[in-house]
């Protein structure tokens, strides 16, 4: 006898969870916007278009080179990719022949809001490679359109301490597209033992969806 | 034995029924499932990401360069002695390059180094030379006269050229135009990049009077493999 009443209340049980289950679905279903897409009656007609979210940013302009730099005998000397001398010199004993400014140029290609990071494949020290250890490889970055980046962007030169690392560039890069570009420009100190040779870093950035 | 038999039958068909009903479950939560999820535009999708790859590059020329940050050395007026030779080190501490035999001074202010900096970016190899030999910068009437150079570690900078590379006893000019070894792999790292060059005299008794007795000292540096 007992037994019968197990069985009871589980059969109960099952018609609950089928009942549970195909509310469960009702629901969801319901609570999408637009409800599943070819169950629209075509007797009215409707066309319907969906895009696909699509995270994609893009390095319009992926080079900075500041071309040969000279050097300062007595002291370390600072050059800006974004200098608007036309020389990058910070210094008036020494310039970089490169031309400037000289920006790398990021667009929000996609129709996503990103946060973005940045990297490089090798710390300041190593990239400047001088004798004494010194010498560092920052970035910034600035709105080229207006309110590119509503949030969080790195206006001011920040050191490369570590590799491979990944440094906040900005929160909630826009894809409006009117505002969706950003310059990214870099800031290189080189101590008069800086070794001879051309250095290249790596740069990575990674866009990534952020909420809004 | 019949009633057994009864109770039996009736619990096979509980049990058909309620598996009947656990397929069914399994059926409609699947399809509910694959219909909620199918009818999702992209599937599910987490936080999707992208990267973008540069470069930033500059070139630095390789620069041999040293520099006499202090490059002269003057003993002032120094005395004789009647009966020997005298010998006067600019790099003296006692202020007046008093002859370690006695006997004599040099007026000038001492020490007295010349400093030599690596001012470049490679590591060199220095050499030094004196325009005149060390018996015509003394110029005594027997020719005996003697003009030295050495190398000495500039506090604070010891690491500039080790011990074992740089000159560090005190080497006769005998010959005049002719490179001395100085310092091998001077560093150019820029807190370890200088030296002093100090100079000694030996002055005989027959030194001849002039109004002042002046050599050029010329240094050399060429890249070394370091």
């Amino acid at each position: 006898m007992p037994e019968e009443l197990s069985n009871r209340a589980l059969a109960v049980l099952l018609v609950l969870t089928i009942v549970v289950s195909i509310g469960g679905t009702l629901i969801s279903l319901n609570s999408m916007p637009k409800g599943i897409a070819g169950y629209v009656s075509t007797a009215q007609g409707t066309t319907e278009l969906t895009i696909s979210a699509l995270t994609e940013i893009t390095l319009t302009d992926d080079a900075v080179n500041f071309g040969t730099c000279g050097l300062n005998s007595s002291q370390t000397i600072t050059y800006q990719s974004n200098a608007s001398d036309g020389e990058s010199q910070e210094d008036s004993d020494s310039t970089c022949t490169g031309t400037f400014p000289d920006y790398m140029v990021l667009e929000n290609t996609g129709n996503k809001y990103v946060n973005l990071t940045i990297s490089s494949n090798v710390t300041g020290a190593t990239f400047v490679d001088a004798s004494s250890g010194e010498g560092s490889l920052y970035f910034s970055a600035s709105n080229k359109d207006p309110s590119s980046c509503l949030d969080g962007l790195v206006t001011t030169f920040t050191n490369f301490t570590l590799a491979a690392n990944n440094y906040t560039l900005c929160n909630n890069f826009s894809p409006t597209n009117t505002e969706d570009e950003l310059y990214l420009m870099y800031q290189v100190t080189l101590p008069p033992d800086t070794r001879d040779g051309t250095k290249t870093a790596q740069i990575t950035i990674v866009g990534e969806d952020s909420l809004q | 034995m019949v009633k057994t038999k009864k109770k039996s039958s009736v619990d096979n068909s509980d049990t058909k029924r309620l598996a009947v009903l656990i397929a069914l479950a399994i059926v409609i939560s699947l399809a509910g499932t694959v219909i909620t999820l199918s009818s999702l535009p992209n599937g599910i999708t987490g936080f999707a990401t992208d990267s973008e790859t540069g470069t930033a590059q500059f070139t630095v020329s390789a620069l041999t360069q040293i520099s006499l940050t202090d490059s002269t050395v003057n003993f002032g007026t120094c005395t004789l002695n009647a009966s020997s030779t005298v010998v006067y080190h600019s790099n003296k501490t006692n202020g007046q390059s008093v002859s370690p035999s006695g006997g004599g001074t040099c007026s000038g202010t001492f020490p007295d180094n010349m400093t030599l900096e690596n001012t470049g970016n490679k590591y060199v190899n220095v050499t030094v030379k004196s325009s005149l030999n060390a018996m015509n910068f003394t110029n005594s009437s027997s020719g005996t006269g003697n003009f030295y150079f050495v190398g000495i570690a500039k506090t604070g900078e010891t690491s500039a050229c080790p011990s074992a590379n740089l000159t560090t006893t005190f080497t006769n000019f005998t010959l005049a135009d002719t490179n001395y070894t100085l310092c091998r792999n001077l560093s150019p790292i820029n807190t370890n990049d200088e030296i002093f060059i100090a100079y000694r005299i030996d002055l005989p008794p027959d030194t001849r009077e002039q109004a002042s007795k002046s050599t050029t000292i010329t240094f050399t540096a060429e890249d070394c493999a370091q």
